[in-house]
């Protein structure tokens, strides 16, 4: 349902009728800084992250496809990227997190949130793991096997097979 | 395992831009050329996307919506997808020199002659429109890839300032740290001594300078470079632009005319 209702909120955008992106902010801006809280563990940059993400939609709502993918998905994406890159940054200034971040509600979730969360669940914890390392710490394949001190090809494995078992779950 | 079978199992990770080293590369350039993968990689992105759905609901605070709705508006309207050429348009010149001709056979002798003249112009003009079709098709690939690649969500942008010999020089770069595509916009460029050339490098985590690309700019100062994919493009440090001889050198020697750190 609220996927239908963000099509509609995108088309609009993409005509220019800013009022749609006050609506979208509602439907979804609770997702996308949940996202961003996860990934920084700083309420201070998520906020930031959520107000990049949604001055970007309002540019691009008219490149939006929605052959594509949920619009979910969509600024899901959006949202990694510039959470990622202010993780990096941060890596590279030696920094902690500053403030200390509110903790998600996984009540409040909407229903597709929660297929995502169950099929995620059904992975095995290693494969999980994997995962969510690449995910939300944007550890390349490498980096991860440094971090579990697996080799480099069972790493692959895992996530391959991940991957594999979302798509099914999610498709 | 065939390579086929290496790189659909290369796609899961690639969405999730686990991939690194010689992996990477290859599945980059494997890409390109094969819609399997190609589909592949769009389904696992879009999983991928999901994943981030999973985190949970956090309520922003209340102030935040105020500030977004005010951001986009000082962000402007959003830009609205530009138009293909006109693909009719030779067709519709052709058809009329047909009419042109039809018409010439009711038509007396001399009136006959000079529409065989205007045929033949006509004719002209049509090659000459298929010919300027042809040219702003390639010019249009160009600037579609180059619109992509600012449209893609994951597509960032690093600011080069202009140094000594140069301090008029400005330039930007949109990379995908993804897909590896990036392109140079730069003006201001003086041309290049005799026998030199622009030079573009990508410095990564090795911090060694990767050449990405020689070029000259055009005669207002301007260019449109794409750069080929190198590995650094995927966690780059500094984009740089050095003079150097006209065939491009394996690291920079020349003066550094822009350089601008990744933020």
């Amino acid at each position: 349902m609220a996927e239908t209702r963000a099509h509609g909120l995108l088309q609009r955008l993409a005509r220019g009728d800013r009022a749609a992106l006050g609506e979208l902010y509602d439907l979804y801006a609770g997702m996308v800084h949940g996202l961003a809280v996860r990934v920084l563990k700083d309420a201070s940059e998520a906020e930031d992250v959520v107000q990049e993400v949604f001055v970007q939609v309002w540019r691009q709502a008219g490149r939006y496809d929605p052959l594509r993918g949920r619009p979910e998905a969509w600024m899901c994406t959006m949202a990694r990227t510039r959470a990622l890159d202010r993780l990096r940054r941060r890596a590279s200034r030696r920094e902690e997190p500053s403030e200390a971040a509110p903790t998600p509600s996984h009540t409040a979730m909407p229903e597709t949130a929660l297929a995502v969360r169950a099929a995620l669940g059904s992975l095995s914890d290693d494969q999980r793991k994997a995962l969510e390392l690449a995910y939300f710490e944007g550890l390349t394949q490498s980096e991860i096997a440094r971090r579990l001190g697996e080799p480099l090809g069972t790493v692959k494995t895992r996530i391959r097979l991940g991957m594999l078992r979302l798509r099914e779950a999610l498709t | 395992m065939s390579s086929m079978d290496r790189f659909r199992e290369l796609a899961p990770l690639a969405a999730l831009h686990a991939l690194d080293g010689q992996d990477l590369l290859d599945f980059r350039e494997h890409l390109q050329g094969c819609a399997e993968c190609q589909a592949e990689m769009a389904a696992y992105e879009e999983v991928a996307g999901r994943i981030g759905a999973s985190a949970g609901v956090v309520p922003p605070p209340a102030g935040l919506r105020d500030r977004v709705l005010a951001a986009a508006g000082a962000a402007g309207a959003a830009p609205r997808p530009t138009r293909a050429a006109p693909r009719w348009w030779p067709a519709a010149l052709a058809a009329a020199a047909v009419a042109g001709l039809a018409l010439g056979v009711l038509a007396t002798r001399t009136q006959l002659e000079r529409l065989r003249d205007r045929t033949v112009s006509l004719q002209r003009e049509v090659e000459r429109a298929q010919q300027e079709v042809a040219q702003l098709q390639e010019a249009l690939v160009e600037a579609r890839s180059v619109r992509d690649l600012v449209a893609h969500p994951e597509s960032r942008l690093t600011v080069l300032a202009g140094m000594n010999p140069s301090p008029a020089a400005r330039g930007r770069v949109i990379w995908n740290p993804a897909t590896l595509e990036a392109v140079l916009l730069a003006s201001g460029l003086g041309k290049a001594p005799p026998g030199q050339a622009y030079e573009i490098w990508v410095i990564g985590a090795s911090k060694r300078p990767v050449p990405a690309g020689v070029f000259q700019p055009g005669p207002d100062g301007r260019v449109v470079v794409s750069l080929p994919r190198v590995e650094d493009t995927a966690r780059p440090g500094t984009f740089a632009v050095s003079i150097e001889p006209a065939a491009g050198s394996a690291a920079p020697t020349g003066p550094i005319v822009l350089a601008g750190a990744v933020s």
